[in-house]
């Protein structure tokens, strides 16, 4: 998955994950990140993900979805509090 | 046995201070000095007892100790799960006055951060921190050039002593599969 792609799959997971219309998308980087699977014997499960961070805002207030690269898959969202 | 002779020790330190003319709380001594017994050659030195006294008619025992005094608090802190250091400050040693040149400041926190293969320096100079002259090196984990989330070792080399005084480490292997951790 190249940067372009990325994007696109953002753009289209921005109504399911509640990126504010005013948002504008702002810039993606790769990144590998920690995602937790649930729980396993004695604690949550944990894995890396290489994966897409894309950056949507507005002034201070923004929005990060992160993309699975291997599936497409939006794997994470953060928001600022603001 | 050891507690005992810790008291010991500690009175025998207090009148020797107050012969001196300091008369310590006994409370602050046990703060400031503690005692470690030694085992004799041949005695075991996980069994401390094995040799002492075993009454007070046996006036004279041979009981060998070290000495430790207190020279600083330091902070350090472990991963609960695989007891590696995650960081330690110690700022008794910031004080000082050697001021290193950046790159000797630099290979002393090289030294220090024992860098892993994948470690970036991003950045990396004298900065003011509290009013002080801090040395700041900064590494960020990548893998083939991506940027690893949360992983960065930092290392803080003060500009008054020319020493490494706080590491603060967060760095793990990169796993695609999911496991505990």
């Amino acid at each position: 998955m190249d940067e372009a792609a990325a994007k696109q799959i953002a753009g289209k997971a921005r109504p399911g994950n509640a990126v504010p219309t005013g948002h504008a998308l702002r810039g993606a980087e790769r990144r590998i990140i920690e995602i937790s699977d649930g729980a396993g014997g004695s604690g949550p499960l944990v894995r890396d993900v290489r994966a897409w961070i894309v950056r949507f805002a507005a002034g201070v207030a923004w929005v990060e979805l992160a993309i699975d690269e291997a599936t497409g898959n939006v794997v994470r969202v953060q928001r600022s509090r603001t | 046995m050891d507690s005992e002779f810790e008291q010991f020790a500690w009175k025998h330190i207090g009148r020797k201070l107050a012969a001196s003319g300091v008369v310590p709380a006994a409370s602050n001594l046990s703060r400031f000095v503690s005692v470690v017994r030694q085992p004799l050659p041949g005695e075991k030195a996980s069994d401390g007892a094995a040799s002492a006294p075993a009454s007070p008619d046996e006036a004279q025992a041979l009981i060998r100790f070290t000495l430790y005094f207190r020279r600083a608090d330091m902070t350090v802190e472990l991963n609960a799960n695989t007891g590696e250091p995650m960081s330690w400050i110690c700022s008794k040693l910031a004080e000082g006055n050697a001021p290193l040149t950046p790159p000797e400041a630099l290979r002393l926190a090289e030294a220090a951060a024992k860098v892993p293969p994948n470690a970036v320096l991003a950045h990396q100079g004298y900065e003011d921190i509290g009013g002080r002259p801090v040395f700041v090196a900064h590494w960020e984990h990548r893998e083939d050039g991506v940027l690893v989330e949360r992983d960065y070792i930092r290392v803080l080399v003060s500009g008054h002593s020319g020493r490494v005084f706080a590491v603060q480490r967060s760095w793990h292997d990169v796993d695609l599969n999911p496991s505990q951790r």
